[in-house]
């Protein structure tokens, strides 16, 4: 049968290149970025040498920093902000609150405060450091998601989300405690795991994190429709046959899973999560899930924060400090406009 | 064009939680009809709809979609026959008309697929049925309370279901808009033959739009038939707990009742 009328399926289109467009467009600012990244530091080279140091030539002082120091910093801040951006955007629409990202909930929490009492009262240092602080975050979690399904009656979104925001500031606490007790040469070294940055990532983590931001950010995506069906409620969701429970089960885990890896590298990246969703939403259109829009934006707010906060200032800052800084109005923005119109 | 889906309770108990609020109902809701459930506030009839939805799970008895248990059909299945219009559905922000509508299509929609030519024209009917071809690239959120009732239908006549059934469709829409929503569903009705079965705390428009009426307290049915044969003022003070009159609605010609009230009531006995 063929479909004859225009009128609607215009609108169609046009929302469908418009995110296409989107898309694309912040395909090539990251690609932009990353070449920038690449060639611009202390030392500007050539892309003539970038590649030939990618391509694994020798040259003499570029190799290191290139391949060392610059490329691990690029593709985890790449990787880091995607995870982050998508993870950030599924967790908003799954639960139907923009406040509900992990940095809000307490999950990247829950890795802080493993990864700084491994480096404080333990003094481990490396990947041990990062995979204990992964597998916390996923604990912490799991724990968030029992104690706001237990009860009489049930899972419930705002229980999940007043959950998580206790478990923060508990784990908080905890965080400030060891800081206090700690000795100040380990308290540096800790910091990455409170504001999150891309100092030390190690170009031996990145293959890791790239396969597992890759594989986990393609499986979700194609449950794209369930994703819109899931926030129109639990109500449609039953009507129109969705299998919610499931469903729900396999968004949390992949975003959590996505969120624990990428906060074992970089530690939690201030509001990037928070804020991918909306910035995605508003520039490819709202009404879809835009997941890989928000994986994207994620990506150019870490690289690009990234890149100014090491060099538009007269001291180097870690990114998270600058992606903190941009969240903030956004969440006292977010507050206000609840105020005005009363939360539903 | 008759549709072939029947919906029936039997026995059905159910409730939140252990506490039941339905108790012991049976009733086969009329095929090609359109049902009101009425009764007071906390009888238990939004419940018995929720239940008949697969919203609740009964706690004994059985909802029976064409005769088989509603619980252990396949939910996409299910959602093919019977759709539902929740009574505070969820507008996610800045959707657009025809995007919002799409969604209904959840059921139709192979894995990894873009909408086909039979999804487009589905919702192309259902659009033009419910009067909103020209919002389609209006967000949902800048409507008014009527227009916006008028996609979440057009949203479940998407989903071309056989039965379709409504949770207070009209509480919170202008008189205007009421008879509009209710006009829609009759000629909905007329011409798909679609079988409606809806919650209505307005007992007059319950009674001129209903074919067929259940009537519920305290999570008991009590009386079901046409209005015309089961409303009486003693029915209404069973049910309500209300003095009424009834005369005969000018316009329709059915029942039309007129609640006394306290203070006349002393006047006029």
């Amino acid at each position: 049968m063929k479909y004859e009328k225009t009128a609607i399926l215009d609108g169609y289109r046009k929302r469908n290149r418009r995110y296409l467009l989107v898309c694309g467009a912040m395909g090539f600012i990251i690609l932009g970025l990353a070449i920038f990244e690449m060639v611009y530091g202390n030392t500007v080279y050539p892309i003539s040498t970038v590649i030939k140091a990618l391509m694994g030539e020798n040259i003499k002082g570029a190799s290191y920093t290139i391949v060392s120091i610059r490329l691990p910093r690029m593709s985890g801040g790449l990787l880091c902000g995607f995870a982050f951006g998508m993870a950030g955007n599924i967790f908003q629409k799954l639960l139907r609150n923009p406040l509900a990202s992990p940095d809000i909930i307490g999950v990247t929490s829950g890795s802080s405060v493993a990864a700084v009492y491994c480096i404080l009262v333990l003094h481990l240092s490396g990947s041990i450091v990062s995979i204990i602080a992964m597998l916390s975050g996923l604990l912490v979690s799991a724990i968030i998601y029992w104690l706001a399904q237990s009860g009489p009656y049930g899972f419930s979104n705002s229980r999940l989300i007043l959950t998580g925001i206790g478990a923060q500031a508990f784990l908080n606490a905890l965080v400030s405690w060891l800081l206090l007790k700690a000795a100040q040469y380990d308290v540096p070294n800790a910091l990455r795991w409170l504001s999150g940055s891309l100092n030390n990532v190690n170009l031996s983590e990145i293959p890791r994190l790239l396969f597992v931001t890759a594989t986990v950010s393609l499986f979700l995506s194609v449950f794209y429709k369930h994703l819109e069906i899931i926030e129109l409620g639990e109500h449609h969701a039953i009507t129109l046959g969705l299998n919610k429970n499931a469903i729900r089960i396999t968004f949390i885990l992949g975003a959590l899973i996505l969120i624990a890896f990428a906060t074992s590298i970089s530690g939690p990246i201030a509001s990037v999560a928070f804020l991918s969703g909306p910035i995605a939403n508003k520039l490819a259109g709202e009404g879809k899930s835009n997941m890989l829009s928000s994986g994207l934006t994620g990506s150019i707010l870490v690289m690009a924060s990234d890149m100014a906060a090491q060099y538009a200032f007269p001291a180097r800052y870690p990114v998270g400090v600058l992606t903190g800084i941009l969240g903030a109005p956004y969440l006292i923005y977010l507050l206000l406009s609840y105020n005005r119109k009363g939360v539903q | 064009m008759a549709t072939i889906s029947t919906l029936e309770v039997t026995g059905l108990t159910s409730g939140y939680h252990h506490n039941p609020i339905v108790k012991e109902v049976s009733a086969v809701i009329p095929k090609n009809k359109i049902s009101v459930i009425i009764g007071a506030n906390g009888c238990g009839k939004s419940t018995l709809l929720k239940s008949m939805a697969r919203l609740l799970t009964p706690n004994s008895g059985a909802v029976l979609l064409n005769g088989k248990k509603i619980q252990e059909e396949s939910s996409k299945h299910v959602a093919k026959k019977l759709g539902l219009l929740p009574q505070t559905p969820i507008v996610p922000d800045g959707i657009k008309v025809s995007d919002l509508i799409a969604r209904g299509r959840f059921p139709y929609r192979k894995f990894m697929q873009n909408l086909s030519a039979d999804d487009y024209k589905a919702i192309e009917e259902s659009m033009s049925m419910m009067g909103i071809l020209d919002l389609a690239d209006k967000p949902v959120d800048e409507l008014s309370g009527g227009q916006r009732q008028r996609v979440w239908i057009a949203l479940a006549l998407a989903q071309e279901t056989d039965i379709l059934l409504l949770d207070e469709p009209i509480t919170y829409l202008d008189i205007s808009y009421q008879i509009e929503i209710l006009d829609l569903l009759v000629e909905l009705n007329k011409k798909k033959g679609t079988t409606i079965c809806m919650v209505l705390h307005d007992i007059n428009l319950a009674v001129r739009y209903a074919d067929y009426l259940f009537a519920m307290k305290k999570g008991k049915l009590i009386k079901e038939g046409k209005p015309s044969e089961i409303i009486s003022s003693k029915l209404l003070e069973e049910v309500f707990g209300l003095k009424s009159t009834i005369i005969n609605d000018p316009v329709s010609n059915t029942p039309l009742i007129i609640p006394i009230g306290k203070h006349l009531a002393a006047s006029s006995l």
